[in-house]
């Protein structure tokens, strides 16, 4: 009776949320440092074995370097090993000059094991990566960040350069246009729910095999030749895909878009397929990635496309797409726009042409 | 990921002049002297090395011009070896050491063993070896790749005032260690 | 010490690594102390020194054999088209198993497999047989999940699921203006400040 008593007692002052213990980690010689932190209404919850933890944080962050800050991923983790247990937040298109303070908002919730603690803290944030505006990079890059990253630049770059010309050369007006359609673009772009799950998901329809179309992309390194998908409803399992790398440089990672039409005529960008490569000039290979990929209940897919986003070659450099290529009726459509052009297309929702022109002209 | 089969793999490093053959024979000693210097053992240096030149020479485009080339693969080779050294978490270049004496900081050597040392190569070797990493890098890049002390604060990424204290700290240090050893 | 230069200032001064006005305050200082002077003699003869021993090979040191090896190391990373890192993801590496298919009613009656599925999974099958046993409605729908943990991104955020459950949620106080899964087994959701146009890009991981 009397320890029935004290584990009710214990189980209730468990069950009451508490506040997760936080612990923001930056290297010694990190090129940022952390100004303030607001934990706002962070709380965990354990339920179980499990200890569910609502991290809600409002940093500001300094730059400490010689040189402008473009880009920062900060990874946040309970725990490293089991999913559920880590996030990662990255602030593209910045231009954070040395000395400046900048804000990063983190709303993410994790989980992890009752008892198990990264460091003595429920909650670490790490710093994996930051990008300066001489494309260099500092952290650990534990996620990819510096790739990723790097990329979400250069379409900014190619975003600037293009918005700046067509003022230039075609004034204000071919400017204003050019935005209403960005407008458009952001606010009409089909994007249903989409599920990603490793190895092939399980449903049970009889299968088809479907080919991949592609979207010839101007100037891609890479030329994606035959594709297909097991298609079961509104699931697709096992997609193989045969790329030739038609440029002259080896080339060692890949990204794919996978549009799917569905059985409405509705087309969307339902995934990213990334893919390590080694792939000489010249030569095909295959890629294989292990997954499969649900739309929502009774979406049939009808048809799928595929086209060339990213391209990374062994010396570190990059490919995207051009500006001439996304203004393809199709790929404007359903590609996402880059942090930049949705950055820019929020200042001039807010401030109009002029206050476009204005930020324009700080690059 | 597979390839298609038959294929062939380059049995050469491919250069396209004997120039630049001769460029890769004579730049590979001195990267490598540098980076070990950097970093301190072979080993590493060793991999490091290959891994500056292979970088540098999937840029073709960058060894057409051989004069501007050998400053362009020590960049390479210097930011190789220092990324090497922050991400095994040896050494933050914000950091200033506190300047000590330099024989305090090598316990390890007895005045037995001081006297005994005959080669000179080794007793200079060893006033490098007192400095910290960050201070030796420091020094590397200003003395001996000659880099104005701005662009080793850019590829040290610290300031400017905390690579001079880094190369005056390395400076002080060498010169106590070899007035000690002349005592 | 007093009346004399510092010893970092000499060490400067020899590279002219001082603003011109401590260049210039040293100078005249050295040109009349001796000990000054024999100082920064010192510190510039050091500088050619250092430079000497890095010239030096390490003793013991077999430098033909060594420069071989690297030259074939280094032919052999250009072939393969990619730098000798400390670190490489490789997708065919992560060993990701591949989830059982059902094949059919049968299947799902076999108990070994009935036990290893998930709770929720059999928690839904078992409501569909008891309906369709007990004649309730002519069709059930089941919404099977997939086997083991998958990311979901949705106009709501971007999360991490497995067995009914959400393991991990990235979630923005406003709606994602873009989400995206991948096929490594992350979802990202974008959201933009309405004020300053800043975008904030959230990301979870399955792995």
């Amino acid at each position: 009776m009397r320890s029935s008593v004290i584990l009710s007692l214990l189980g209730a002052a468990l069950a009451a949320a508490q506040t997760p213990t936080r612990k923001v980690d930056f290297p010694a010689d990190s090129p940022l440092s952390l100004k303030s932190v607001d934990w706002g209404d962070s709380n965990s919850t354990p339920r179980g074995g499990v200890l569910f933890l609502d991290v809600h944080g409002s940093l500001s962050l300094v730059n400490n370097s010689q040189r402008h800050v473009r880009s920062v991923t900060l990874a946040v983790v309970s725990q490293e090993v089991t999913p559920g247990g880590k996030g990662s937040v990255t602030v593209p298109s910045m231009d954070v000059a040395p000395g400046g303070v900048f804000p990063v908002s983190i709303d993410l919730r994790l989980l992890r094991p009752v008892g198990g603690r990264n460091s003595g803290a429920d909650v670490e944030v790490r710093l994996d990566g930051v990008l300066f505006d001489d494309l260099s990079f500092y952290g650990q890059d534990n996620l990819h960040s510096r790739r990723s990253m790097t990329v979400w630049e250069l379409e900014a770059r190619r975003d600037r350069i293009y918005l700046k010309k067509l003022l230039e050369q075609s004034g204000r007006d071919a400017l204003q246009k050019e935005m209403q359609e960005c407008v458009a673009r952001q606010t009409d772009r089909p994007q249903p729910g989409v599920q990603m799950v490793r190895g092939r998901a399980t449903n049970a329809d009889p299968e088809r095999e479907l080919s991949f179309a592609f979207l010839e992309v101007p100037d891609a390194p890479i030329k994606p030749t035959t594709g297909m998908a097991r298609i079961a409803g509104n699931e697709a399992n096992g997609p193989r895909l045969d790329v030739l790398n038609r440029s002259e440089r080896p080339i060692r990672y890949l990204e794919m878009g996978w549009v799917v039409k569905d059985g409405s005529g509705r087309e969307f960008l339902a995934a990213s397929m990334p893919a390590d490569v080694n792939l000489p000039p010249g030569r095909s290979g295959q890629v294989i990635p292990d997954f499969g990929l649900r739309l929502p209940a009774r979406t049939s897919i009808q048809s799928m496309t595929g086209f060339v986003s990213t391209v990374e070659f062994a010396d570190g450099s990059y490919w995207i797409p051009s500006r001439t290529a996304l203004n393809d009726a199709k790929l404007r459509h359903i590609a996402a726009p880059s942090p930049e052009e949705t950055r820019l297309t929020q200042i001039y929702l807010k401030k109009g042409l002029i206050g476009l022109v204005d930020e324009l002209k700080k690059f | 990921m597979s390839e298609a089969p038959g294929s062939t793999r380059y049995d050469a490093i491919p250069l396209e002049t004997e120039r630049q053959t001769r460029f890769y024979n004579e730049n590979l000693r001195r990267v490598f002297l540098l980076i070990y210097r950097i970093v301190g053992n072979v080993p590493d240096a060793q991999d490091l090395t290959q891994e500056a030149f292979i970088k540098a020479l999937q840029r073709q485009d960058q060894l057409k011009d051989l004069d501007k080339a050998a400053h362009w693969l020590s960049r390479i080779a210097s930011n190789t070896a220092i990324d090497f050294l922050r991400r095994s978490g040896r050494v933050s270049f914000s950091d200033i050491d506190e300047l000590v004496d330099p024989v305090a900081s090598s316990p390890h050597e007895s005045p037995e063993e001081l006297v005994l040392r005959a080669e000179h190569r080794e007793y200079l070797e060893n006033g490098l070896g007192v400095l910290t990493d960050r201070e030796r890098t420091a020094l590397l890049l200003r003395d001996v790749e000659g880099l104005p002390a701005e662009e080793v604060a850019a590829r040290l990424n610290c300031s400017k005032a905390t690579v001079r204290s880094h190369i005056a700290n390395g400076r002080v240090k060498f010169r106590r260690y070899l007035e000690r050893r002349k005592a | 010490m007093t009346g004399h230069v510092t010893e970092t200032d000499l060490a400067l001064y020899v590279s002219g690594d001082l603003t011109l006005w401590d260049i210039a305050r040293v100078r005249l200082h050295a040109a009349g102390c001796d000990r000054c002077r024999r100082s920064a003699e010192a510190y510039r003869k050091d500088r050619t020194r250092v430079r000497d021993i890095v010239a030096e090979m390490p003793e013991g040191l077999d430098w033909e054999r060594l420069s071989s090896e690297m030259t074939a190391n280094i032919r052999v990373g250009l072939a393969a088209g990619e730098c000798v890192a400390p670190r490489r993801h490789k997708v065919a590496g992560l060993g990701w198993r591949p989830a059982a298919a059902m094949a059919g009613l049968a299947v799902l009656l076999a108990t070994g497999w009935w036990l290893n599925m998930p709770p929720s999974t059999t928690q839904a099958l078992g409501r569909a047989f008891s309906a369709i046993m007990h004649g309730r409605g002519s069709s059930v729908e089941l919404v099977m999940e997939p086997l083991g943990p998958f990311v979901e991104a949705t106009a709501s955020g971007v999360e991490v699921r497995e067995n009914g459950g959400r393991l991990g949620v990235g979630q923005g106080s406003a709606t994602p203006v873009a989400f995206s899964v991948t096929s490594q087994g992350s979802a990202s959701a974008r959201y933009v400040n309405g004020d300053t146009g800043q975008m904030t890009i959230t990301s979870v991981y399955a792995q």
